[in-house]
């Protein structure tokens, strides 16, 4: 019987051997990644867990399928972002707005040249505080679903511009655009809830840490 | 290869042992594809008089016949059940007894999906009613109708499942 | 030295590894003279800030996986396992039998299948597994499980037998999948057809409404 904590590639020939046990430690130990990422494009606990459960049994399914030509968790993470994009498709029709966009910087924030985050102190420290993983996740609630979903694939899940433009059925310039305003939107927000002003413009005018009307800072990027 | 494994899966199934191991012939080198497909299909009537009940052999098909897009249809019954068998390249024809015609071929497949096609023809027609080439998970099930037939409306319930 | 534009997508997409190796000696160029160029925050400063936000959704979504207690888990076990019940009975024929022997004996036949690349028939070796977990209470799983095993690669060499098991007349079909169909093509005769969506609990089914030649009243629209 193999040990639930050999690696990937025996657990999955197990599987296929039709050793339930090891399908589940596999699983087991993808399951919490798995909710993260479905947690991040669906935001709502019980349909991330539906996507958790239908993507298990996909995957005890359609095991046969996987080829090995690339890791196995890279197959199911495919597998979890069809399922969840198909989860974001189907609920669309029930809202009356399309959030198509969504959040639009309206480019006179100075672009990426706001730092919420590095602003804030050691990183380290940073992570662990919870009102900025907080922050961070109320970011994503407002964010387009497009843009959330590009936001998701890569930064979670470390998937390429083709694979991304893949799932989206897009074109790979599509992407890169698509995750540049994403990310622009997300520095927006955490400016905004983070009450962050350029340290250039307070050293400029001396004023006090202020949330609202961020004055633009010039352009960083020549 | 393929000889090579299916002599040890011989050996192993005469092994007196209480765990057989299954096989699989997909090695991660092989690409590993449905060629075949069996599909279910499932023609039933839909009339405008009835007790709204759903017969025994229609009730996979509850959740959908009890939609807003059936809510004018009170009177369900079942008209014929066949499976066909799809190769790649290798379309079936189910020729129903209502006389309408349902081709159905494999196209391939695409990671958990399969693509198909389907053409219905009707009784007496050159052009089919509908040609459509379309994806759908494995065990997907497709609806297509709303033609005059009989007392009511036939619909064709397609699901398909890749064979392995 | 050099003050070459470099758009802020090109550092978003450079931060992501996904530029040409001209592209990406263009931008570690600029940024290499970029600090004592520029105004505000260097582009080394911008990269940092997107690997900061990188580790911050991480983290972020982590923490709310952290949230999901284990027990929860463990109910989305239970479904999966009934269901992958259900898929590997759906592969069964439903008579009971006395022993595991007498149903691969009785099951198994030597078959003569002529295995050619372009018939398209496709080979099938079904074997018996023994589901190999502790058995629990009066699980019907353990007792032996029938699972279609994947065909290997279409040989080209003359009929070999192929062990298969008794082919039932009509293949079973388990409870369909709900979930939309794509239509990647679809054309109707000349009349007017339109393509709906059945939205229920348990999925989405695509409904293709031919029209008949003449109007068909009390026909809702969708």
């Amino acid at each position: 019987m193999v040990s639930p904590e050999a690696d990937d590639q025996s657990l999955v020939a197990a599987c296929r051997l039709g050793d339930r046990q090891a399908f589940k430690s596999l699983m087991q130990r993808y399951q919490r990644k798995v909710y993260s990422v479905a947690y991040g494009f669906l935001r709502n606990q019980d349909d991330a867990l539906d996507v958790v459960q239908e993507s298990f049994i996909k995957v005890h399914r359609y095991l046969g399928n996987f080829e090995g030509n690339s890791s196995f968790y890279t197959w199911l993470y495919r597998i979890v972002t069809n399922l969840c994009i198909d989860h974001i498709r189907k609920n669309k029709r029930h809202r009356e707005l399309e959030f198509d966009d969504g959040l639009r910087h309206d480019g006179e924030d100075g672009g990426m040249s706001a730092l919420p985050l590095s602003s804030l102190g050691d990183p380290a420290q940073v992570l662990q505080r919870r009102e900025i993983l907080d922050a961070v996740q109320d970011g994503l609630q407002y964010l387009s679903d497009k843009h959330r979903a590009v936001i998701i694939m890569r930064e979670l899940q470390g998937m390429s511009y083709e694979e991304m433009a893949q799932a989206m059925k897009c074109q790979k310039g599509t992407i890169m655009s698509r995750l540049f305003h994403a990310r622009r939107n997300m520095q927006k927000l955490l400016t905004e809830r983070l009450g962050y002003v350029p340290s250039s413009l307070a050293d400029e005018t001396g004023e006090d840490r202020d949330a609202s009307g961020v004055a633009t800072p010039q352009a960083v990027l020549p | 290869m393929t000889p090579r494994i299916l002599a040890s899966a011989f050996t192993a199934l005469l092994l007196p042992a209480t765990v057989l191991g299954g096989l699989s012939l997909a090695s991660a080198e092989v690409h590993a594809e449905v060629k075949a497909a069996a599909c279910k299909v499932t023609v039933f009537l839909a009339t405008k008089d009835g007790d709204g009940s759903i017969p025994a052999e229609l009730k996979f098909l509850d959740e959908q016949l009890r939609d807003d897009q059936f809510a004018a249809f009170k009177g369900f019954r079942l008209l014929e059940a066949k499976t066909l068998k799809l190769g790649l390249a290798k379309p079936s024809v189910a020729a129903l007894q209502s006389g309408f015609q349902l081709r159905l071929s494999l196209l391939g497949e695409e990671e958990t999906k399969l693509k198909l096609h389907a053409n219905l023809m009707a009784p007496g027609r050159d052009k089919p009613l509908v040609d459509t080439a379309y994806k759908i998970d494995n065990n997907g099930l497709l609806l297509v109708g709303g033609m005059r037939h009989l007392d009511g409306k036939v619909f064709f319930a397609i699901q398909c499942r890749g064979e392995t | 030295m050099t003050t070459r534009t470099i758009s802020e997508q090109q550092l978003s997409a450079y931060f992501d590894g996904e530029l040409s190796p001209a592209e990406r000696a263009e931008v570690e160029q600029w940024l290499a003279h970029d600090a004592a160029a520029s105004a505000g925050p260097s582009g080394r400063a911008v990269l940092a800030e997107l690997g900061l936000m990188r580790d911050a959704l991480g983290a972020s979504l982590q923490a709310e996986a952290a949230r999901v207690p284990e027990a929860r888990f463990e109910q989305i076990w239970d479904e999966i396992d009934r269901a992958l019940d259900r898929d590997t009975a759906a592969h069964q024929p439903a008579a009971p039998s006395p022993s595991l022997w007498a149903r691969v004996l009785g099951m198994l036949r030597p078959v003569w299948v002529p295995v050619a690349a372009t018939a398209g028939v496709a080979a099938v070796l079904i074997t018996v597994v023994n589901g190999g977990a502790v058995p629990t209470g009066a699980s019907a799983t353990n007792t032996g499980e029938l699972v279609a095993s994947k065909p290997g690669p279409q040989p080209a060499v003359a009929p070999a037998p192929v062990l298969v098991a008794a082919v039932e007349a009509e293949p079973t079909f388990p409870e369909p999948d709900m979930r939309e169909a794509e239509i990647e093509r679809i054309e109707f005769s000349g009349k007017q057809g339109r393509i709906g969506t059945i939205e229920g609990k348990r999925g989405a089914t695509t409904v293709i409404w031919v029209s008949d030649e003449d109007a068909s009243g009390g026909e809702r629209s969708l």
